[in-house]
């Protein structure tokens, strides 16, 4: 029996400099026990004994949406790159990571991981690392939708060219990638010690503090709103998880992300959570800290979904919750939870 | 329900009890879970009541849902209750709408 594989996803738009960034990195690590999966052979130029190329391809399923498409071919490459590691006399695989192409909605290929019976086994998604180029970046958001879902999903920017003439500087690309992802973690490749072989350990959501750059922002091109949403004590698991399923059932394709640090009333520690489009990752557990402050709270991207039909909706559906089922075993969690007005 | 042990599953679906202990088999606390699956089901029964459908317990694991011509649908997950309600009544549901709130108001 094997520990799942921890795969970490790469991706950016054209150009944006993802390939150098790997190449960075495999060099760093000396490149042995480590996968790759890319969808761009042609310009990767890695001399990797553990590289699969998948032929990009997407497949919807009926009726499904975006990102609840499967990509077969990450699938089946990280399936061959598996199975050949775990081949006798195969080189040993410790982590595995993909390189979208450009254009690529990494959003399906989350889907593919957490949904597929085999490889929800065999690997677990560390995070998404997006790359952001500092000369193009900022054109390239208000131009390109495939750049706002990559800004969205990644739990980490890091922005590469911002040595180069015409590149932003790092405050402004800071406010810029904080009026799309308010929590998010910005790095720049070029600053000294910048290292992403200490970066991809770390992405396993337990660094999450409490997002306070922005409270909101909306008006973005493509329609894109984020805010934070502060959650008034201990969150009611049983309600709040029916809540947000619902909520990603009906609306899950307008919202590009949404995460958060809960304190569910029934455990006490805190838990992360993770959701792209319809979908959510498993939570990840973290231990209670003598000095936490013990605040819940979320963060949403969305499409076209205004900040206050979402924090109305959780008001209501938690002042009427607990109450509806209060002769129920179990009901007798008493701090249920509200949201809060928005914080300070 | 494992058939072996027969003891009640803890769930795989991130919304599931099981999923909030960092633990392979979570059963110390098997009650909890239990119990608050019970409220869980509760909740779905009280919002789905207006649209004509009943909401049970199956097996331990899943949620049954009827509508009131007898028709039935099994719910593995949480993510899945929505999907059998619309299909059963016909109707979309949408936790934007007051409309959501209506089987708890009168509850």
């Amino acid at each position: 029996m094997h520990d799942p594989i921890p795969l970490t996803v790469i991706t950016g738009f054209l150009g944006s400099g993802k390939t150098t960034l790997l190449r960075n990195f495999l060099r760093q690590r000396g490149g042995s026990g480590i996968g790759v999966v890319v969808n761009e052979l042609g310009e990767v130029g890695l001399d990797q004994d553990l590289l699969v190329h998948a032929a990009e391809h997407v497949e919807l399923v009926a009726q499904g949406c975006m990102c609840c498409a499967r990509r077969g071919d990450i699938a089946k490459a990280l399936h061959d790159l598996i199975r050949r590691a775990r081949r006798q006399g195969g080189s040993w695989i410790e982590e595995a990571i993909i390189e979208t192409s450009g254009m690529a909605d990494p959003a399906p290929i989350i889907a593919t991981v957490l949904q597929d019976p085999w490889l929800r086994n065999n690997v677990t998604l560390r995070g998404v690392i997006t790359v952001f180029d500092a000369v193009e970046g900022r054109r390239n958001l208000t131009a390109h939708p495939e750049v706002v879902r990559q800004i969205a999903i990644g739990d980490v920017v890091v922005v590469t060219k911002s040595d180069l003439r015409g590149a932003d500087d790092r405050k402004t690309l800071e406010a810029t990638i904080a009026t799309y992802v308010p929590d998010a973690q910005v790095f720049d490749s070029h600053e000294p010690g910048f290292s992403l072989a200490s970066i991809i350990p770390t992405m396993t959501g337990s660094n999450a503090s409490r997002p306070t750059k922005q409270i909101e922002s909306a008006g973005h091109a493509h329609e894109t709103t984020s805010f934070v949403l502060p959650l008034d004590g201990d969150v009611d698991w049983p309600a709040f998880t029916v809540w947000l399923s619902a909520l990603l059932h009906c609306h899950g394709d307008r919202i590009l992300r949404v995460k958060g640090k809960l304190y569910a009333a029934s455990t006490g520690k805190p838990l992360i959570i993770h959701g792209v489009q319809h979908l959510m990752y498993p939570p990840v557990h973290l231990e209670a800290e003598p000095d936490d402050d013990r605040h819940s709270w979320l963060v949403f991207i969305t499409s076209g979904l205004a900040r206050h039909e979402i924090t109305e909706s959780l008001d209501r559906f938690l002042r009427h919750a607990p109450t509806a089922v209060v002769d129920l075993p179990g009901a007798s969690v008493e701090r249920h939870t509200q949201a809060a007005g928005p914080a300070a | 329900m494992c058939e072996v042990c027969a003891i009640f599953g803890a769930g795989e679906h991130w919304s599931d009890f099981g999923r909030l202990r960092n633990e392979k088999f979570p059963f110390a606390d098997i009650q909890v879970y239990r119990s608050e699956r019970i409220r869980r089901l509760a909740l779905l029964a009280k919002i789905l009541a207006p649209l004509g459908l009943s909401v049970e317990d199956w097996d331990g694991e899943a949620a049954l849902l009827v509508d009131r011509q007898g028709r039935s649908q099994i719910a593995p997950t949480l993510g899945d209750v929505w999907k059998s309600a619309e299909d059963l009544s016909g109707h979309r549901i949408d936790p934007l709408t007051d409309g959501f709130l209506e089987g708890l108001r009168h509850a």
